[in-house]
């Protein structure tokens, strides 16, 4: 039988915190992450449809981390590095008495390197001279930078991957976890989801793919409002989220916190459309039956969910139409809250985020505010959203990710009681 | 150079590209969605080549009001010459394009269907447009009388 798998340490770098006691203090208070950008270097901003983002503002990653590793990695690798490293701390992992090979890291990232590998092709193209290109390029923007330097952050030698499926990438770095821990690869796992990539190339794709919010350039903080009628796209944000996953009999050796268990995952292909999921929602609703099947769950069960809900005007109503699907009565008790309401849409992190939001709302029975949840939109509301901080004994969540490339990945969290 | 093409034509010229089929075939009152089987990704590409040909920039706040060819061609007569705007499309010469067009009789042929008509993008919204923009303090002008027939992204 595969064992039991719990999370026994988080860590975050959101646009609303820095590290978790911060991150959830401000999402409790309803506190917005989203602020005009301010600059694309010499690019003129104000050609761009959307001009707003959850940026982190003033990162200094000497502040947390040692040179030797921050130096020659991107921004989304440092913001990895610097979630992983407080998940570590918290779950009081300490690597001189691990065996490295039973200590993994799975990470989920969309974008990767994207400043540095935006910087070094313009400079190739504008100057045409190829033995400028830097000799760090290549290994920067490899999409398992990240996955590499945490790993020689802490002598993890373990299963070592990059997950790399758009929005949902983090969902499935956990879910793969799971799963290498179940099948005995590993004991430990440093599951981590990170992207950073506001830069003026990536961006401006957004805008061209009209994806984003533009409506609210002028009021940033209220951009970003999913299941509100006045949504007009997503807004995007950055971030990182760590988690640690390790089976039940490992953390209760070393006697660890155990935050919840870690109980089901589901990946699916709609198998569909690049950009838009099925409009009936169904195939949403099959990746939640699955990961629920895999957690030994049913639904009358699930009291809480971490929704995708990007703030797009198709995405929230699909979901909310396969929550209805695979919840059937349930969905009405469910409560639902939009993570991305804060900080917006972080891509790669999104499903890590939400992860630890569906924890700790498991942890402390709270659950954080929908904000600019103003005017409920009929095609896609819920009783269970709601603009302010609701309370209640969660014993059952779950975390939806949908990516580009028609990818869905749930996640399902257990309340963990030591009998 | 003689005349240059209506900007109907033009557009139809630019669809025709696009979408490989007969300029000829392609109807005023035909819907991106329905008619010409235009996803909402296809659109988006489709406006981006006639922003392109017509050197403009069409915002998100006008998406609602592009549904047909007939719309297109009207939106983009009016950016175009805004004095204008209001006559029926007859020839009328374009200041400047910024790329030469392809003649009308070289257009590609073949293919004289659309893609099969995809389902995925957008049903149309049912008349939430007017509270909604009664509610929203940041509507443009240009947005107001257009219904919201066409729905953004996505995952």
């Amino acid at each position: 039988m595969a064992p039991k798998v719990v999370v026994t340490g988080l860590g975050i770098i959101s646009p609303i915190g820095i590290g978790v006691s911060n991150f959830w203090k401000a999402a409790l208070e309803g506190r917005q992450g989203i602020s005009a950008i301010k600059s694309f270097g010499d690019l003129p901003i104000e050609q761009y449809r959307s001009r707003v983002a959850g940026q982190i503002h003033n990162f200094n990653p000497q502040e947390f981390l040692d040179e030797k590793h921050f130096a020659r990695v991107d921004r989304y690798a440092q913001f990895g590095l610097v979630a992983a490293k407080e998940a570590i701390l918290d779950a009081g992992i300490r690597m001189e008495r691990e065996s490295p090979d039973r200590v993994g890291v799975m990470v989920g990232a969309g974008m990767g390197g994207m400043m540095m590998g935006e910087r070094e092709i313009t400079q190739l193209y504008y100057t045409g001279k190829p033995h400028r290109v830097h000799p760090n390029f290549i290994p920067t923007i490899t999409l398992n930078s990240a996955s590499g330097i945490i790993a020689m952050a802490h002598g993890a030698k373990g299963p070592n991957l990059t997950i790399s499926t758009a929005c949902s990438s983090s969902v499935h770095a956990i879910g793969q976890a799971l799963n290498c821990i179940r099948m005995g690869q590993a004991d430990v796992v440093i599951a981590v989801g990170a992207d950073a990539s506001i830069t003026p190339l990536v961006f401006a794709g957004f805008c061209s793919l009209r994806a984003l919010s533009s409506r609210y350039n002028d009021t940033p903080s209220q951009a970003s409002r999913p299941f509100d009628r006045g949504r007009d796209g997503f807004v995007m944000g950055e971030g990182a989220g760590a988690l640690i996953l390790e089976t039940l009999q490992h953390a209760k050796r070393r006697r660890a916190r155990v935050y919840a268990e870690v109980a089901g995952y589901a990946a699916t292909s709609e198998a569909y459309h690049m950009v838009v999921p099925r409009e009936d929602g169904i195939e949403i609703a099959k990746a939640i039956s699955l990961a629920l099947e895999d957690a030994s769950a049913n639904p009358a069960q699930v009291d809480y969910v971490n929704a995708h809900a990007t703030s797009t005007m198709v995405g929230d109503e699909i979901e909310v139409r396969g929550l209805r699907q695979a919840f059937k009565g349930r969905a009405n008790k469910l409560l639902v809250n939009a993570t991305k309401s804060l900080i917006g849409h972080t891509l790669g992190a999104a499903g890590a985020i939400g992860s630890i939001v569906t924890i700790l709302a498991i942890d402390t029975g709270l659950v954080h505010p929908s904000v600019n949840y103003e005017d409920p939109d009929p095609e896609c509301t819920l009783p269970g959203i709601s603009a302010k901080v609701q309370e209640r004994r969660i014993k059952v969540g779950i975390a939806n990710a949908f990516g580009f490339g028609s990818n869905n990945g749930v996640l399902v969290f257990k309340k963990y009681s030591p009998k | 150079m003689s005349e240059e093409p209506t900007i109907g034509l033009r557009i139809r010229e630019v669809l025709a590209t696009y979408l490989k089929r007969d300029p000829a075939t392609i109807k005023s009152e035909h819907t991106l969605r329905d008619d010409l089987g235009l996803d909402s990704l296809m659109t988006f590409e489709l406006l981006y080549d006639i922003e392109n040909a017509f050197d403009l920039e069409i915002p998100n706040e006008d998406l609602p009001g592009l549904t047909t060819i007939g719309e297109v061609t009207a939106y983009i007569e009016a950016r175009v010459n805004p004095k204008h705007a209001s006559l029926p499309d007859k020839k009328r010469t374009i200041p400047q394009h910024p790329k030469s067009q392809p003649s009308l009789t070289k257009a590609p042929k073949g293919r004289t269907t659309g893609p099969t008509k995809s389902k995925t993008s957008a049903t149309p919204a049912k008349g939430r447009t007017t509270t909604r923009q009664a509610k929203s303090k940041t509507t443009l002008p240009t947005a107001q009388k257009r219904s919201t027939t066409k729905k953004t992204k996505t995952v």
